[in-house]
């Protein structure tokens, strides 16, 4: 990773820490935390070691890749593990998102909140599981050029995102 | 009628008047037949509550009142109340999902949620209905999960649902025997594809089934389901949503889950549906969006939001945020609609009830007509026009009369006009073709065009009969007199005034 890019990396993470506002145009009080979207051009490597190079405080981020072999669930229990440890998720897409998980990502984006129906969780199916985004945690996304044009599905997924950083 | 004296103005207030001035949502507490029930009132729109007070109001003070916000609450809370599915259409970032959202917060409180459905992507018929889980250890779950969710999979379901409809339906077994089948054909299934169950599985409800019978406060049962991105809904789940369809607009009380060998799952009071989705025209750019299937629009409330948020609304906006919250947008009370608190049984009047009939009906028929000659034809949302229009427009009848102020007797001018905007112009799109359907109501009801009463309209028709049935003789008389005294003394005034007149 070239120089200016770990800075890049930094300020984007900054940004996310930092940033919180009305999300919703009728929300009075209640400020919401952006979902960061790093978009990898080109054949630009995205390796999560750098990454933790990179940021203050590495320990409290967690990293998840979604293929096309990526079992809804694990993917879920991933992102509730990880946020009820206050930790941020930086997830990669490799693949379009799946239903339940394109849900949660929406559910993020919108009102900093997930629903999962039927969740197993800690040896127990939680009928309705519901969780709020941790203050201490934000979400971070990495995808390529190349999966963002050709195999998201979902019409408005950069809506989903705050900022968004290029790697070159 | 008249009933505080504020020293304020030197005024008599009516409660509608008392309302106007207070927050949009506010807070109350009342006695029916000896019993305390709670309320949020939203924009004069009664609900009942489970919420604390300390909840509606930090609730209520964390949305920003804006024509739009209003807007969108008011209807909510007026299609909550009569269980009508609302379809919610407009522009993203409008809102909506965050009214929705806050709404259940006002009736469950500041920690519950609502259900929520998302559409988009590639949800399945399972997660909106039911499916059945093997008892096996994680990976096998993982493996039943992911097959269930092929083609290949969805298939096999379907057929063995399939059958089970036909099997209950043919009563050629009870729907025990039913669901021991559905668990002998699942066994086969797992075991193709390496899964041994031991006949142990686990049913699980989807979004719709969990909000109908969803434990909920004070003993009742359902939850509102917020089914998001409807327009993105593929046909599988569009079918399984008919299935909450039910009379008039309003929600199926129950219905029969094949998945669970035809078990008949009852609706809660509490449980409602509101649909929200973003509009499909190529022009507002959502061409991915397909039209929402006209038989789930007849079979709900349609209301068409803007696009996008007015001018007006970005720049208080703007101001808002820049502000750091300090400059609040100043909204008129427009929004408030405000029900008598005594409510009129109509249906019992057999001409007034003949009165709206002819009234409502003959616009119905004529927005028909101009449905059909083309009026936003290059629309790719289509809103069909059915009698359930008909029928949910008698409830809300029934449900939401305003009074006039003046008179203090029902407006039922003013309540009609509300119906027809909520339950016919709301569904237009644009601003243009309203104020033209509007314009045909209002001329249809002032006796320009359509049915007359004795040569009066329908609306001198309605008001007389209102003033009939509501007044009684002694007051009839009473009124008379002090019109005639007050008459006199505008006579005595002029010709004291301009004695030549004598």
């Amino acid at each position: 990773m070239i120089q200016s890019q770990e800075e890049k990396i930094k300020k984007f993470v900054e940004v996310l820490e930092k940033v919180s506002h009305f999300k919703n145009p009728f929300a009075k009080n209640e400020k919401f935390y952006d979902l960061g979207l790093i978009i990898k051009e080109g054949g630009v490597k995205f390796d999560f070691d750098d990454f933790k190079n990179v940021v203050e405080d590495r320990e409290k981020y967690s990293f998840f890749a979604i293929d096309k072999n990526t079992s809804e669930n694990d993917f879920l229990k991933f992102l509730v593990e990880t946020l009820e440890a206050k930790k941020s998720p930086v997830i990669e897409i490799k693949d379009d998102l799946k239903g339940r998980c394109l849900t949660q990502l929406k559910r993020l984006a919108e009102l900093n909140k997930i629903q999962i129906l039927n969740f197993d969780y800690q040896g127990e199916t939680k009928e309705v599981f519901n969780m709020k985004l941790p203050k201490e945690s934000r979400i971070i996304m990495v995808i390529s050029r190349n999966t963002l044009e050709e195999k998201i599905t979902y019409p408005r997924f950069l809506q989903c995102f705050g900022p968004k950083l290029i790697l070159k | 009628m008249p009933e505080k004296f504020s020293v304020e103005n030197n005024l008599f207030k009516t409660p509608e008047e008392e309302r106007r001035e207070k927050p949009f949502i506010i807070y109350e507490e009342i006695e029916e037949e000896g019993e305390k029930k709670c309320f949020v009132d939203i924009g004069g729109i009664k609900v009942e509550t489970f919420a604390s007070k300390e909840d509606v109001e930090k609730i209520g003070a964390g949305i920003l009142e804006t024509k739009e916000s209003q807007d969108i609450l008011k209807s909510i809370a007026i299609h909550y109340n009569l269980r009508q599915p609302l379809i919610l259409e407009g522009g993203t970032a409008l809102g909506k999902s965050f009214a929705v959202e806050k709404f259940g917060e006002l009736i469950y409180g500041k920690d519950e949620e609502i259900n929520i459905f998302d559409c988009s992507g590639q949800t399945d018929v399972m997660d909106l209905m039911a499916k059945w889980v093997p008892r096996t250890g994680e990976e096998d779950k993982n493996k039943w999960e992911n097959f269930i969710r092929t083609k290949e999979g969805q298939k096999e379901l379907q057929k063995i649902n399939q059958e089970t409809e036909k099997n209950i339906e043919e009563s050629k077994i009870s729907e025990e025997d039913a669901e021991i089948l559905i668990k002998e054909k699942l066994d086969t299934l797992a075991r193709k594809i390496g899964i041994e169950t031991k006949g142990e599985w686990q049913f699980q409800l989807g979004a719709i089934p969990r909000a109908m019978t969803m434990e909920g406060p004070n003993g009742k049962k359902g939850r509102i389901c917020h089914i998001q991105e409807v327009g993105l809904a593929r046909p599988e789940i569009v079918n399984a949503l008919l299935r909450t369809r039910g009379h008039g607009k309003k929600l199926n009380e129950s219905f029969q889950l094949w998945e669970d060998g035809g078990k008949k799952i009852e609706a809660g009071e509490l449980y409602w549906l509101v649909y929200s989705t973003n509009p499909p025209e190529a022009e507002a750019g959502y061409l991915e969006r397909n039209e929402i299937d006209p038989a789930l629009v007849r079979a709900s409330v349609y209301k068409k939001l803007p696009d996008e948020l007015s001018e007006e609304s970005v720049v208080q906006f703007a101001d808002f945020y820049f502000s750091g919250g300090e400059e609040k947008p100043e909204v008129e009370n427009e929004s408030y609609y405000i029900p008598a608190e005594k409510q009129f049984d109509y249906q019992k009047d057999k001409e007034l009830r003949s009165y709206f009939s002819k009234a409502i009906g003959f616009f119905h028929i004529e927005f028909q007509k101009a449905l059909k000659q083309g009026l936003e034809k290059d629309r790719v949302q289509q809103n069909p026009i059915t009698p359930d229009h008909l029928a949910a427009v008698a409830d809300f009848l029934k449900e939401f009369q305003v009074k006039n102020d003046e008179t203090g007797l029902i407006d039922f001018s003013k309540t009609m006009d509300e119906a027809i905007e909520i339950y016919y112009l709301n569904s237009l799109a644009s601003e243009e073709t309203k104020k033209k359907m509007k314009d045909l109501w209002r001329e249809i009801i002032a006796g320009a065009i359509g049915p007359k009463i004795n040569g009066k309209s329908l609306e001198e028709a309605i008001n007389k009969r209102v003033e009939q049935i509501s007044i009684s003789p002694e007051e009839k008389e009473k009124r008379f007199k002090e019109n005639l005294k007050k008459a006199r003394k505008e006579r005595d005034e002029l010709f004291e005034k301009y004695p030549e007149l004598q």
